[in-house]
C-alpha cells in the first residue's frame, strides 16, 4: 500500500480506534435467500476469475501504487467488465423475485479493494466505489470501510470485495455489524452480511479467500464517504473536545501587500493537530468595503487553546506567513479569553518592511 | 438529549461566476466539524452553472447539533482538488438557521451566490 493511501486512511483509523465498543444487534448469518446467495456466489466466481486472469493480476499489482482517484476509476470500470455481467443481470432481476425471496431491495452495488493491517494493526478495511445498479453512470459514492479485527497482521491489499446494499450510495456512511462466513475451503469464498445500525439497512459482501474455514466471524465496521478533502490529504474531521468555538469574522484593516492579500489560514488545536481553511485556494482581502470582511464560520473543537496563523498566498508557492516576528501565531484564543464574554475579537497589528499589517479575528464560544 | 437541527439545501442560485462562463460547482459541507459530506456525492463530479441560473436540489439533507459549514467550490480540473476555487461559504448555526432560509454571499473573486434551505427540524 502506498503512502498517499496510508495518509488518507490514518485519520479514519484513529477515529475507529477511539470509538467505544459498539453494542449493536448481530445480523442473522443465514439471512440471504437462495437467489441472493446465487448473486453472491456468481460475484465471487467473477472475482476469482478476474483475480486469476493475466489482466486482473497486472491490474491488482499496479493498483498498489495508484492514488485513490486512480483506484476509484479502476474499480468503477471493473464493475462494467464482462466478468461481472451475469452478476449484474441477477441483480437487475432481483426486484422481480417474490417478496419472500428478497431480504432487502438492492439500491447499491459496491466494488472495493480490501486491505489488512499496516495502517493500524488490528484493522481491516476496504476502499471502494458504490453505484446504483440500475444506472452505472448515476448516483455514486466513494467510501472507506474499516473494521476492528484483532487477528490480522499483514499489511497489504488482499483482493476485490463485491457488495450489495439496501442503502443508496450517498447514504452508505455509518456503523454496521457484520457476520462473515467461509463458504467451504473448496469454494474459496467468504460471504458476509451486515446490518447498518444508523439506518437499519442490510447488506452483503463477497470476496475470495485462500486458507482454512474459520466458521462465522462477527465484526463491527465503520463506513465513511470520501470527499476531495480526503483525496487532497487535507484532513477536515476534528475529534470532539471539551469546548467548541466558531472563528466568526476576519477583518482586514491594513494589508501586507500593496493591493490585496490572498488570505487563507491554518488553525492549530491545543498545540497539536493543524488544519487549513479553506482547504485550498484563498480569499482576497483588502480594505474596501466589499473585501475587508470575511465571514469565515470555521468551527473548532478544542480543550485549551486555538492558534490561528494567517497566510498570504503567492503565485508559484512560497506563501508568506502573516504574524509578528516575535510570535508563532497571528491570533490565539484560550478558554480564559471567554470567561466574561462569549464573543471576543483579537487584533494582530505589526510592521512588515515599514508597512503596518492589521487584521482582526472574532470568535464565538459555543460551549 | 441533544436536539439536532436538520436542513435541506433546496437550491443554489448563481448571480455571478468566479470566472468567465461557467463555474463547475460542488458542495462540501461539514456538520459540527465532523465528517464532510459532498454534493453531488460522486467524487470529482460537479454541476455547470452560469450567471442567472438556479440549481434545484431535491435530496440533500444536513443534520447538526451546533452548526454546519457549507462551502461552494468551483472544480477547475477534476481529480486535482488543489486546483479548486473557493467560491463562498455560509455557517448555519442553531442561532441563525431560522433566519437563514435564503442567504446571498459574495467573494471578491467575483462569485456571487444565493443558497436556499428548508428547515426540516
Amino acid at each position: 500500500m502506498n503512502s498517499s493511501i496510508k495518509s488518507m486512511i490514518t485519520p479514519y483509523a484513529e477515529y475507529v480506534q477511539k470509538q467505544p465498543a459498539a453494542t449493536v444487534k448481530k445480523p442473522n448469518p443465514n439471512m440471504l435467500t437462495a437467489p441472493e446467495q446465487e448473486i453472491m456466489k456468481e460475484a465471487g466466481k467473477a472475482i476469482k476469475t478476474w483475480q486469476s486472469s493475466a489482466e486482473g493480476k497486472a491490474k491488482l499489482a499496479s493498483m498498489q501504487n495508484m492514488s485513490f482517484y486512480e483506484i476509484n476509476n479502476e474499480l468503477a470500470l471493473l464493475l462494467q467488465n464482462p466478468v461481472f455481467q451475469k452478476t449484474m443481470q441477477l441483480i437487475q432481476d432481483h426486484p422481480k423475485l417474490a417478496a419472500a425471496l428478497q431480504s432487502f431491495p438492492i439500491h447499491s452495488v459496491s466494488i472495493g479493494l480490501k486491505f489488512e493491517g499496516e495502517i493500524v494493526i488490528g484493522l481491516t478495511g476496504c476502499i471502494g466505489y458504490a453505484v446504483d445498479p440500475t444506472d452505472l453512470t448515476g448516483v455514486s459514492a466513494s467510501f472507506l470501510s474499516l473494521a476492528v479485527d484483532v487477528g490480522v497482521d499483514e499489511g497489504a491489499f488482499t483482493g476485490i470485495q463485491f457488495g450489495i446494499w439496501e442503502v443508496t450510495p450517498d447514504n452508505m456512511n455509518g456503523l454496521a455489524f457484520g457476520a462473515e462466513a467461509t463458504l467451504g475451503v473448496a469454494v474459496g469464498l467468504s460471504i458476509g452480511v451486515s446490518t447498518g445500525t444508523s439506518s437499519h439497512t442490510l447488506g452483503a459482501t463477497v470476496s475470495a479467500i485462500a486458507g482454512e474455514d474459520v466458521g462465522v466471524e462477527f465484526d463491527v465496521s465503520y463506513t465513511f464517504l470520501l470527499t476531495e478533502a480526503d483525496l487532497g490529504l487535507k484532513p477536515a474531521y476534528q475529534f470532539p473536545a471539551s469546548h467548541f468555538l466558531i472563528l466568526d469574522k476576519l477583518t482586514c484593516e491594513n494589508t501586507k501587500d500593496v493591493g490585496k492579500d490572498e488570505v487563507y489560514f491554518k488553525f492549530i488545536i491545543d498545540g497539536d493537530k493543524s488544519y487549513t481553511y479553506p482547504s485550498w485556494d484563498y480569499r482576497s482581502m483588502g480594505t474596501d468595503k466589499d473585501d475587508n470582511e470575511w465571514y469565515v464560520g470555521r468551527s473548532v473543537w478544542f480543550n485549551n487553546k486555538v492558534e490561528v496563523v494567517l497566510y498570504d498566498s503567492e503565485d508559484g508557492g512560497g506563501d508568506d506567513v502573516m504574524k509578528p516576528s516575535d510570535s508563532d501565531h497571528s491570533f490565539k484564543f484560550t478558554t480564559d479569553d471567554f470567561k466574561s464574554d462569549k464573543k471576543i475579537t483579537k487584533t494582530m497589528d505589526y510592521t512588515s518592511r515599514l508597512n503596518e499589517v492589521k487584521y482582526k479575528l472574532s470568535a464565538v464560544l459555543i460551549k | 438529549m441533544t436536539v439536532k437541527r436538520k436542513i435541506q439545501i433546496t437550491s443554489i442560485s448563481c448571480y455571478k461566476t468566479s470566472e468567465s462562463g461557467h463555474d463547475e460547482l460542488y458542495l462540501l459541507c461539514q456538520p459540527d466539524a465532523g465528517f464532510v459530506k459532498r454534493y453531488p456525492s460522486k467524487l470529482a463530479s460537479s454541476v455547470s452553472i452560469k450567471k442567472d441560473e438556479r440549481w434545484n436540489i431535491k435530496d440533500f439533507y444536513l443534520e447538526f447539533e451546533n452548526e454546519v459549514l457549507v462551502t461552494l467550490w468551483d472544480q477547475d480540473l477534476p481529480y486535482d482538488p488543489a486546483l479548486a476555487t473557493y467560491l463562498v461559504s455560509y455557517d448555519y448555526t442553531k442561532e441563525n438557521v431560522d433566519a437563514s432560509k435564503s442567504v446571498g454571499i459574495k467573494n471578491p473573486n467575483g462569485a456571487e451566490y444565493k443558497i436556499e434551505i428548508k428547515i426540516i427540524a
